[in-house]
């Protein structure tokens, strides 16, 4: 079941760290983001975590928490990957 | 050269209708109401009916450099401690005062480094003030404690609703909305946010409430949240938008903005109606910096709601105008309709009204020197400098327009000094003018003064005074203005006891012309 945006478990201060940490990274050692971040997802229990997104226009009913944080990186001061 | 037969002349008199029609732009100088006026700048029309010279600004001391300006300020209230004004300068300090009515004010230092022009969007909640620009780190304020919250959506525009705080105008992200965790304004769950109308090409400018919903302003619509958990939304106002965050304001029961269009109350269950239709010509790109109305300010002063518009060339507010919503003419139905409009130049561009125990006070910054103003202070001048107040009506004709006029006595009901024009048949030459001399004597009598000098007590606050002008013409227009530095008073009748409060140095009540309808002449 989808949580509400407001439940799901996870802070932009949690996200902010891991952003910062995939930034101290060597260029070379990186990855994709993308994976990075799934990566910490899973860590947390929460790889597949879907948000229900019913009430944003341009969203199905239903958003993977990890899409939802990868659309929202610039917020964060590093461009959408 | 008189080309008809002359007619037995007809004596007339005709008695002004007060002013609270406000200024009209709008409609063609002949087709003004017998309320309404062309000019009216640094005027109130706090007496309905009756146009007063506003109050002064006093200065309240400096703040930083000589070159320093504010470019956003705020009023944070505590609870039990006395309120803290904030202000933010163009030198990138955020300061706090414990007292801004004393002169000069103390500032302490809340933050510096930050931007220096980019305005701060300020809310109040548990406690803390917090404060966003979209360029630094938000953060919160408690009155002594600054701190930044480096992973908080960094927006520039900030408003409390329902208990939680509502952040946009993200860089990269102009359409998203985020919310805070309810309850915590320093907590933002990762997917706690919303785009509106994504990719419309437009921005968001503004957010707003009205306590129900959450506005959300772009430039050319406006929509509303009004499900804070789903994040339900919808468009209100398909086809005006908001123009500035700081141009949001609430008055008895409305929310009024500035569109590009002008001023508009907002409706929820629709297109927002225009309140400012008699100053459309104002908000003309000839007139106004349209690329600068994200930087007006609305704010309030008594019955009264006024914005600070930056006009063509200046990136700051240059002037005011005011709207009195209780002046709108009351239909039979109980409404209320659209209220009367003036114009100001007071020199300030960012304002927050104060109020703590006994005193309430309007404060702004300066547009061009590094001070602190209180506005509307019981001063004749405005930060030390002379400032002029025009009312201007629009033209009559006796009701009788192809026959010439002879203007024989003009009675004018008012207070304080300042002089009257005579303008004739569209012309914008003064065709005569008269130095008004309304001003009551405040001797009161003492057991020192001697019997038979002097003054018994003060004079009548309202006289009347004659002028003979001995004018022709078809049309006449009357423009009083001053250059005057004191103040007045008005009095307030509360049942058997008489208040006397400070008001500006005249005012104007009635006009009454005398005169006689002759023939008709060529020109």
């Amino acid at each position: 079941m989808a949580l509400r945006p407001r439940d799901v478990p996870l802070t932009r201060e949690q996200v902010a760290a891991w952003v910062a940490a995939y930034q101290a990274l060597p260029a070379a050692s990186r990855g994709n983001p993308k994976a990075f971040l799934a990566a910490r997802l899973n860590a947390l229990n929460l790889p597949d975590t879907m948000v229900n997104t019913s009430e944003h226009a341009d969203l199905g009913d239903q958003t993977s928490l990890l899409d939802m944080i990868i659309s929202d990186l610039p917020s964060y001061g590093i461009g959408n990957p | 050269m008189v080309l008809a037969t002359r007619n037995a002349d007809q004596l007339v008199v005709v008695r002004s209708q007060g002013f609270d029609g406000g200024v009209n732009l709008r409609d063609a100088i002949n087709q003004l109401a017998p309320n309404e006026m062309r000019k009216s700048e640094n005027g109130v029309l706090d007496e309905r009916g009756g146009w007063s010279k506003r109050l002064g600004c006093q200065m309240n001391g400096t703040l930083g450099a000589a070159g320093d300006r504010i470019i956003s300020m705020y009023t944070f209230y505590r609870g039990g401690t006395a309120p803290q004004v904030l202000v933010h300068t163009s030198a990138g300090n955020i300061y706090y005062t414990n007292d801004p009515t004393v002169n000069p004010v103390v500032w302490g230092t809340v933050a510096s480094g930050m931007s220096g022009t980019a305005p701060f969007s300020f809310e109040t909640f548990n406690g803390k003030c917090y404060f966003s620009n979209g360029v630094d780190n938000y953060a919160s304020w408690d009155g002594t404690t600054y701190t930044a919250f480096a992973s908080a959506p960094k927006g520039k525009y900030l408003r409390l609703w329902k208990d939680t705080m509502w952040v946009s105008g993200v860089t990269a992200l102009v359409d998203r909305v985020y919310a805070s965790a309810p309850g915590d304004a320093e907590t933002y769950p990762v997917a706690n946010w919303v785009d509106i109308a994504k990719g419309d090409g437009d921005t968001i400018t503004a957010l707003g409430t009205d306590g129900l919903v959450l506005i959300v302003g772009k430039r050319g619509r406006v929509m509303t949240i009004y499900d804070p958990v789903s994040f339900a939304n919808r468009v209100v106002d398909y086809e005006k938008g908001i123009e500035g965050h700081f141009t949001i304001i609430q008055m008895e029961g409305d929310i009024y903005y500035l569109t590009r269009r002008g001023i508009a109350r907002f409706d929820q269950s629709g297109p927002a109606r225009i309140v400012s239709a008699k100053l459309d010509p104002l908000f003309d790109p000839s007139i106004l910096n349209l690329n600068a109305l994200t930087r007006a300010w609305a704010y309030t002063i008594g019955n009264q709601v006024c914005w600070a518009i930056p006009e063509i060339g200046n990136q700051t507010p240059t002037m005011q105008i005011e709207y009195y919503p209780r002046l709108g003419v009351i239909s039979q139905f109980g409404t209320i309709g659209i209220g009367p409009w003036v114009f100001h130049r007071l020199p300030a561009g960012v304002f927050t009204k104060y109020r703590q125990g006994i005193n309430e006070y309007l404060f702004g910054g300066h547009i061009s020197a590094n001070r602190f103003l209180q506005m509307y202070a019981p001063v004749g001048v405005d930060d030390g400098n002379i400032f002029t107040a025009t009312l201007e009506t629009g033209m009559n004709d006796f009701g009788v327009p192809a026959r010439t006029k002879y203007l024989r006595r003009i009675r004018i009901l008012g207070r304080g000094r300042c002089s009257m024009s005579a303008l004739r048949n569209f012309e914008t030459a003064i065709y005569k003018s008269k130095a008004l001399d309304m001003s009551s004597n405040q001797d009161l009598w003492s057991t020192s003064d001697v019997w038979g000098s002097g003054t018994w007590g003060p004079s009548s606050l309202f006289k009347e005074v004659i002028w003979n002008p001995d004018a022709y013409g078809r049309y006449f227009q009357a423009r009083f203005t001053d250059s005057d530095t004191g103040v007045s008073r008005k009095l307030i009748e509360v049942g058997s006891r008489e208040y006397s409060l400070t008001a500006g140095e005249w005012a104007i009540y009635m006009v009454t012309l005398e005169g006689a309808v002759l023939g008709v002449r060529d020109g």
